[in-house]
């Protein structure tokens, strides 16, 4: 009888676990994703061939960059949204639309003790942006904004606000994680994106490859571990130069550039699939599958046609 | 003994590279500096923006209370128009007012309505405008009004309340600007506002959205007017910058003029342009602190010839009612340039056409001025000089008010408070300071530079009669704020123990310091027997006080080694005085090295006495030893005026002296030098002489010369290597070199 108990007893936490396991995982259901971060708009046939053929049903967009800027009359510094993307192309169908804006850590600090209610600016502005441009339902807004230990604190207090304000009309608020974040308490937001691009110091002429570097993923992930929001992982599908004379950062340039004055030299950066897919492999390792899928980063023809459809296809794959 | 006298020496050497001290000196600023040009009133003299604002809002305001009751106070009425927001005025839209005491509220709630429907329409416009015109808005924004904006203009242009009929257009141009529609503005401009009456404010309103309205439509040039009849010169170079063609702020300016010659804001903005220009001028020429500068010499005469010129086009403009105004301008402006007979040609048209008094008066400041420059100064021009200063001092003494009480209360300079600290006595000080005394003293009228220096000095502090001392007390909110301590009256002050900020560091003190002890003295007896009528009236308005005047005396007395004249005038100063010097020694004038002093109040008159004493002993004395001993200690006093104890001599010794620097200290140091030679050379005993040169520090001497003496074995017993070690120190320049 009391067997009988336990049989009864395992066989419903079996049921209970599986079903709520089950649950879960619809709950979860990724997609493929790509980061369009330019200040226009404007899709070509290839790019649009390119989401067709990698299953991307969602567009990361950056709307504007939120900074510190000091007002040419008053000379009084203020808080404003600056280089706004410009609508040349309408958002194809069937693609989800994440507005993002990136908050820049002047802003952030500005918005201390501030009276006005930057959550609500930031965030009706993304919705009017979404609303005039025809992005459809808005079902997520993302913030990114590289925050320290220090300013977290007034970071919080914006996704808190923000987050309650889309609560009321059912959108979802996330935030770009960087590695050194993941130290912290995650902000409260409803999910993250632990990005995996600009891993490395970009000025140090010591640095082998700034954009991603297994390396310099390492030493923040050193354990397996569980964060306590959902994350989706952004790899990077791009290159660029790196200028240096005498060993000293001079500027990013096209990766095809060259030099003709002496002491100068280009560190050319390009992750290639292999790099991504090891730091794809270690990443998943520690923190396990993405929960709402990968992203690319970003949605530029002239970047993209690097990469094979195969490698881009591993890459998205979770 | 090496390293002691090493020591000495360097001691003395640094002692006396870093002996300046501050102590008195001039005025710290040159009074030609101060802004003679004056076209415009005190009360428009903030900046014209403000000053627009400020006579809109009240225009504004008393407009409102025509239309309610003269009962309600324009403070209710801009309170409930200018500060209340828009959620707080729809709570008394929706509610009623929850403030019964603003009668305005009130009025609009309960008697009349219409009032209360305009505002609810005014508001909502300005708020969504507010909400539009910020970085953040995005086209679909919502804001959460009642109405759109697009509802806002639709509702303006169709009232038929023919009371309230300007302002729902005025409301109506606004909502067209946020919404872009700029042809639709000027139409509604040229339809309707233009053609209402000229003087009504909300015309006055409308036009710099017309303005920029037709900037932005782009096909005509009647922004450019516009503006200008709005006095925005400003906009018109940011406008014109756009359109490819930079203007000067005079450019833009004579644009204004243009279209606008007869308004009192031209004077506003022409006095800020005039003085800004005398400022450069003044800047550009001085030598005080920097270079004379030719770049900016050059680009100040640039604008003082556009300046002219617009002065002369301004003056063939037939429409032009203030022709003084652009006289005067103009005769300031040819003074500026140097030609300053054809400034006072110009003066003459402004003084023959002037029609009100506060630029009469500005005018005569200006003649004043230039008569100081063109006159020969002989009787006649003094004769007219007294009479203008009579009307100067009057101005000075009838205009003068609590702020000014204040200030001189205070201890103000202009260098504190601004280059206008009180025009008609800035007026005094720049007419009579920068070209009147100098002149006078190139006539040879020397005691009338200082009797007029003295009026422009102290005239206004006679006057207030006031000077408060002060402490700094922490306030509550954590700042430093001046307390004072005690109110003194001039006299009081000048005979009590603070510093004398006045008496010795103003332009009368520094040109009776440097005139000559002669002209020192005739003035003071020309202050105690005055000739004339004007000796009288300089005197009563200058500071003459007699212990003042025989200090500075008997100080330029020792300063020329006249000890028996410096003791005849330093007996003259009272007792109560002597603590008020400003100047003081820390060490015993006549000992060779830096003893310190005890406190001798007037040791100025001590140390005369002693020079005299020494004088009339050495004079008397046979034996030549003790001659001698005496001679190098009168030497040694002579030193030691100009030296370590030079504030006996000076008021003042560091960077910025006034003194000629060459005159008198060489002189004195080759005069005591000589004295000690002659002393030396009549020494007859060995012990004397020994100790007469280890007294200079002739250790050398004493040693070679003296060895038997107690002296020598004393040098010789102190040092191993002797002869390697011993200092020949008067010998050494350093050591009379002590200035």
């Amino acid at each position: 009888m009391r067997l009988m108990k336990y049989i009864c007893l395992f066989t419903f936490i079996v049921v209970i676990t599986l079903g709520c396991s089950r649950e879960k995982k619809s709950e979860v259901k990724g997609h493929n994703s790509i980061y369009y971060w330019k200040t226009t708009f404007e899709l070509d046939s290839s790019e649009v061939s390119f989401m067709e053929k990698h299953n991307i049903e969602r567009i990361y967009m950056r709307m504007f960059d939120v900074a510190l800027l000091r007002d040419f009359l008053s000379g009084e510094e203020g808080v404003e949204p600056i280089a706004t993307t410009k609508f040349i192309s309408e958002v194809p169908e069937n693609i989800e639309i994440v507005p993002v804006t990136y908050i820049t850590l002047g802003a952030l600090k500005n918005m201390q003790n501030c009276d006005v209610d930057y959550a609500s600016l930031i965030v009706e502005r993304l919705l009017a942006m979404c609303n005039y441009n025809k992005c459809g339902e808005i079902k997520e807004i993302q913030f990114d904004c590289d925050w320290t230990k220090t300013t977290k604190y007034i970071y919080d207090d914006l996704c808190r606000k923000a987050k309650a304000i889309l609560a009321d009309r059912g959108i979802k608020l996330s935030a770009t994680i960087r590695l050194h974040q993941l130290r912290e308490m995650p902000p409260p937001v409803d999910k993250g994106v632990l990005m995996l691009y600009n891993t490395g110091s970009l000025k140090d002429p010591e640095t082998r490859n700034s954009i991603l570097d297994i390396t310099n993923v390492k030493p923040y992930i050193k354990k397996k571990k569980s964060y306590s929001l959902p994350l989706s992982y952004a790899y990077p599908l791009f290159g660029w130069g790196v200028k240096f004379k005498d060993d000293k950062f001079v500027s990013i340039v096209s990766e095809n550039d060259s030099v003709s004055v002496e002491n100068e030299y280009i560190r050319r950066e390009r992750p290639t699939c292999r790099e991504i897919y090891k730091v794809k492999a270690f990443v998943e390792s520690r923190l396990g599958q993405p929960t709402c899928g990968n992203i690319l980063y970003h949605l530029d023809d002239e970047q993209l046609k690097n990469y094979s459809d195969e490698e881009i296809d591993k890459i998205l794959a979770y | 003994m090496k390293k002691l006298i090493k020591f000495s020496l360097i001691s003395l050497l640094l002692a006396f590279c870093v002996n300046e001290t501050l102590a008195c000196s001039g005025s710290a600023y040159p009074v030609s500096e101060l802004f003679m040009y004056r076209v415009n009133s005190p009360r428009h003299d903030k900046d014209l923006g403000a000053d627009i604002d400020e006579s809109e809002y009240k225009a504004n305001c008393i407009a409102w209370q025509e239309l309610t009751s003269k009962e309600i106070p324009l403070k209710d009425i801009y309170e409930v128009v200018y500060k209340m927001p828009l959620d707080e005025f729809e709570k008394i839209y929706n509610d009623g007012p929850f403030n019964y005491t603003n009668k305005f509220s009130k009025w609009i709630t309960n008697k009349d309505t219409t009032i209360l429907e305009f505002l609810m329409l005014a508001k909502t416009n300005e708020y969504i405008r507010s909400r539009i015109n910020s970085a953040w808005y995005y086209p679909t924004m919502t804001f959460g009004t009642k109405i759109s904006i697009e509802e806002v203009l639709e509702m303006s242009l169709a009232s038929k309340d023919k009371r309230l009929r300007d302002r729902y257009l005025l409301q109506a141009v606004r909502a067209l600007t946020t919404l872009g529609r700029y042809e639709e503005c000027v139409e509604l401009w040229e339809k309707d506002i233009s053609k209402l009456p000229e003087g009504n404010i909300m015309r006055r309103l409308a036009l710099p959205y017309i303005a920029g309205a037709e900037f932005r439509i782009g096909k005509s040039e009647k922004w450019i007017e516009y503006f200008a009849q709005l006095g925005d010169v400003s906009s018109i170079m940011y406008c014109s910058k756009i359109r490819g063609k930079e203007l000067s702020y005079i450019e833009a300016f004579a644009e204004v003029c243009s279209y606008h010659s007869n308004d009192a804001k031209i004077t506003s903005m022409l006095q800020a342009h005039v003085r800004d220009v005398e400022l450069d001028l003044c800047w550009a020429k001085t030598t005080y602190d920097s270079p004379y500068d030719p770049k900016l010499v050059e680009r100040v005469n640039r604008d003082i010839d556009k300046l002219r010129t617009l002065s002369l086009e301004m003056l063939k403009d037939k429409k032009i009612k203030n022709k003084a105004l652009w006289y005067y301008t103009l005769a300031f402006l040819t003074d500026l340039k140097g030609d300053y007979l054809n400034a006072s040609s110009y003066l003459a048209m402004a003084e023959r056409c002037v029609k009100d008094d506060y630029l009469r008066d500005s005018i005569k400041v200006l003649r004043i001025y230039l008569d100081a420059k063109i006159y020969k100064y002989d009787a006649s021009y003094e004769a007219k000089l007294f009479e203008q200063l009579k009307w100067l001092d009057n101005k000075i003494a009838t205009n003068i008010n609590k702020e000014v009480e204040q200030k001189v209360a205070e201890g103000a300079s202009e260098m504190e408070y601004g280059l206008s600290f009180y025009y008609w006595n800035d007026m005094l000080r720049r007419i009579l300071l920068s070209e009147v005394a100098p002149r006078m003293i190139a006539a040879g009228k020397s005691i009338r530079a200082l009797q007029l220096a003295n009026m422009a000095d102290n005239r206004l502090l006679l006057l207030v009669n006031k000077r408060d001392t002060y402490k700094w007390v922490e306030s509550y909110s954590g700042d430093y704020e001046r307390q004072v301590v005690r109110s003194y009256t001039m006299e009081e002050y000048r005979y009590s123990d603070y510093y004398n900020r006045s008496d010795y560091s103003n332009d009368f003190f520094k040109m009776i310091d440097t005139l000559g002890v002669k002209v020192a003295n005739n003035y003071l007896i020309r202050t105690q027997n005055p000739k004339t009528e004007f000796d009288r009236f300089l005197n009563k308005r200058g500071y003459i006080n007699s212990d003042y005047l025989n200090d500075i005396i008997g100080t330029q007395y020792l300063r020329e080694m006249k000890y028996a004249k410096a003791l005849s005038y330093f007996k003259n100063v009272d007792e109560s005085y002597k603590d008020h010097l400003n100047v003081w020694i820390d060490y015993d004038p006549f000992s060779e090295k830096r003893v310190k002093y005890g406190k001798d109040n007037y040791f100025k008159l001590s140390f005369a006495k002693e020079m005299c004493r020494l004088e009339k002993s050495i004079k008397y004395e046979q034996n030549p030893n003790k001659k001698a001993k005496l001679m190098v200690k009168y030497a040694i006093g002579i030193r030691n005026s100009f030296g370590f104890c030079w504030g006996l001599t000076q008021y003042y010794k560091g960077w910025r002296s006034y003194l000629p620097k060459e005159k008198y200290a060489p002189f004195a140091k080759e005069k005591a030098k000589e004295i000690v030679a002659e002393a030396m050379a009549m020494v007859t005993d060995y012990d004397v002489a020994s100790e007469l040169n280890y007294q200079l520090c002739n250790f050398k001497t004493v040693a070679e010369k003296y060895p038997e003496t107690e002296k020598g074995r004393l040098v010789r017993g102190e040092c191993d290597k002797l002869i390697d070690y011993h200092a020949e120190s008067y010998l050494e320049k350093n050591y009379w070199d002590q200035y």
